[in-house]
């Protein structure tokens, strides 16, 4: 079994993440990690958020958007409560429906650097045996 | 990004225009021009602009033809640089197509004070300015409006901050459409957005946001900088912003919400980020409603800014310095405007409207002139203001560039030069920065973007605008 992973790859003005994974589940899981070391490194953080395990369900109209809309939900939440995931445990996975137990800490201020998940040039799709993704953040 | 960038026929139509033919891709329904020169051609061939700006000629009710900006780079959805037109009647309207920094835009303060009298003071307005106008990761703005205050905001924009004190009559004559759009709706734009951006007004954000204290260095029409109130050699202040988190959400929420209109539409886009819906499909109706109240949150946004560095300069200088503003104008914005008798919805994105002194929304104060147009350059290289032309209507639906345009990924930049070199050859130069740590220095440094002066050439001899002043930077506050 190979392991997830993730790294940020050049474009000409954005923020690009390129995912690897075995299954949906751990793609989306380490989605969440990558977007939580995004904000951790613009804003800093402190140990723990006083909400810091909470349950976040996303819903969409197919898998590409469930993607962009589980990590808006995150970039709203790290924007709006400093609040950034450091793990995250996959509940429920369906191309319409993502269930994560997330934990959390608290981060120093409000990251203003990331605007949005987008979906231009959004891949998710199978490799080989296991998936890949590629997302760009508006910034 | 890794993904092949496909090549297209052109032809050259002047030196500073090349067309894309419509029949170059088979869904494109109008050709796709780009106002550039040789060498930014090359340059913006390097990417996916091309790809972007046809894959925009192809969307529902456009009129012809969809235009890049000589900064055009690549972005999402739309290129930044990318204007198009739509007509109102069977068209439509693209929240991919404005972005998410609704109304992110650019703001001229004169001071008529010579450079020679500020330069002493720079080092204590800088540490002012950073101390009143909040910029990158941070808690909020010194303003927090909630419920009834904050949909004043959005529906009437600066008009609402007049009884606040932050603004004059003055400021909103000289802002875009009077600092409100007409069609804004409070009640459009969710509650998510309203809390993500309630405590933001007077913030700056990140990336190439900015508060720059500049010297007038060159004047190119007397009579037009006069009309400014500009003189060579006087320090001015440009502020460039736009509305925050609560326009982020705006578009990330109707993004969203177009996938059904989509559907029931039967639209099909090369592009998905080019969500869109016909104009006067409900759907659409409340998305402009929506943006336009971002909009106005972001002109809101501007004018208190000004306040603080309104504020700013009188507690380094004395209570004379009056800071009347010049222009506000706007660079991600959907209008609805009238070209040769229809009504259009013009998307601007990373592009800057241009109107001319016959059209009838250019200011009184500008009448002989034009509309001031606004671009400025990278970090530590001149700014430019343009006056806007009565030929641009016809060429780009009064559309001109917005600023130097990016030439180099983050990633390249930071590899390039690190943020603390970037900072000492500022330094070398006499310009103080603060508010941006390395990281942020880095990936806006002047190497990372195209060569401005070539740009502003480019619409220059294109006829888009006309050059009045250049603008070196004095003291530059990042966000």
């Amino acid at each position: 079994m190979k392991r997830a992973r993730y790294e940020f790859v050049d474009h000409t003005a954005e923020v690009a993440l390129r995912l690897t994974a075995d299954t949906p589940g751990d793609l989306f899981a380490e989605a969440c990690r990558a977007l939580g070391a995004l904000v951790r490194e613009e804003a800093g953080f402190l140990a723990a958020h006083k909400d810091s395990v909470r349950t976040v369900a996303v819903d969409a109209v197919d898998a590409d958007a469930l993607l962009v809309n589980m990590l808006n939900e995150l970039i709203y939440l790290a924007e709006t409560e400093r609040w950034a995931p450091s793990d995250v445990d996959v509940v429920e996975w369906r191309p319409t429906r993502v269930v994560l137990r997330l934990a959390a800490v608290r981060l120093r201020g409000a990251p203003s650097r990331i605007k949005s998940a987008t979906h231009h040039g959004l891949t998710l799709r199978r490799a080989g045996r296991g998936w890949e993704a590629e997302v760009i953040f508006d910034v | 990004m890794t993904t092949a960038q496909r090549t297209y026929p052109f032809a050259r139509l002047h030196d500073q225009l090349v067309e894309i033919p419509a029949t170059a891709r088979e869904d494109m329904r109008v050709a796709a021009r780009v106002f550039a020169d040789d060498f930014l051609w090359d340059q913006i061939r390097r990417d996916r602009t091309v790809d972007q700006l046809v894959n925009v000629a192809t969307l529902p009710g456009v009129e012809a033809p969809a235009l890049a900006m000589p900064d055009a780079h690549e972005g999402y959805g739309f290129p930044v640089g990318g204007v198009a037109a739509f007509r109102a009647t069977d068209g439509v309207i693209s929240p991919g197509g404005v972005g998410y920094d609704i109304n992110c835009g650019v703001r001229l303060l004169a001071s008529g004070l010579p450079m020679a009298t500020l330069r002493p003071h720079v080092g204590a307005l800088m540490h002012e300015l950073g101390r009143s106008v909040p910029s990158g990761t941070g808690q909020g703005g010194r303003l927090t409006l909630e419920g009834p205050a904050l949909d004043r905001v959005l529906a009437e924009g600066g008009r609402a901050l007049l009884e606040r004190g932050l603004a004059t009559p003055d400021d909103l004559a000289h802002t875009e459409a009077g600092a409100a759009l007409p069609g804004a709706d409070p009640d459009a734009v969710s509650d998510r957005a309203k809390h993500r951006g309630h405590d933001q007004l007077g913030t700056l954000g990140s990336g190439n946001h900015f508060v720059e204290v500049q010297e007038v260095a060159e004047l190119v029409d007397e009579a037009a900088a006069l009309a400014m109130g500009l003189r060579q050699g006087d320090c001015v202040v440009l502020i460039h912003t736009g509305s925050r988190g609560l326009g982020h959400q705006v578009c990330t929420d109707y993004v969203r919400a177009m996938d059904a209109v989509m559907r029931r539409e039967d639209i099909h886009l090369p592009d998905r980020e080019l969500a869109c819906a016909p104009f006067r499909s409900p759907e659409g109706q409340r998305y402009f409603g929506a943006m336009c109240a971002a909009a106005n949150f972001a002109f809101a946004n501007r004018q208190a800014i000004t306040h603080a560095v309104r504020a700013s300069f009188r507690a380094v200088l004395g209570e004379r310095v009056a800071l009347p503003l010049v222009y506000d104008v706007a660079h991600n914005m959907a209008k609805l405007e009238t070209h040769g008798g229809r009504q259009l919805v013009v998307h601007r994105k990373g592009a800057t409207r241009a109107f001319g002194p016959a059209h009838p929304e250019t200011p009184s104060r500008y009448r002989d002139i034009g509309q001031p147009v606004l671009i400025p350059g990278s970090m530590g290289t001149a700014s430019y203001v343009l006056v806007g032309t009565d030929d641009a209507l016809d060429r780009s639906f009064g559309s001109c560039c917005h600023g130097a345009g990016r030439a180099m990924s983050r990633h390249a930049a930071r590899a390039a030069q690190s943020g603390a070199e970037v900072r000492r050859a500022l330094e070398a130069r006499g310009i103080a920065v603060t508010g941006a740590g390395n990281r942020e220095l880095a990936e806006e440094a002047p190497h990372a973007y195209k060569d401005v002066e070539r740009v502003v050439n480019v619409v220059h001899d294109a006829g888009l605008a006309r050059k009045v002043a250049r603008l070196v930077p004095v003291g530059v506050l990042k966000g």
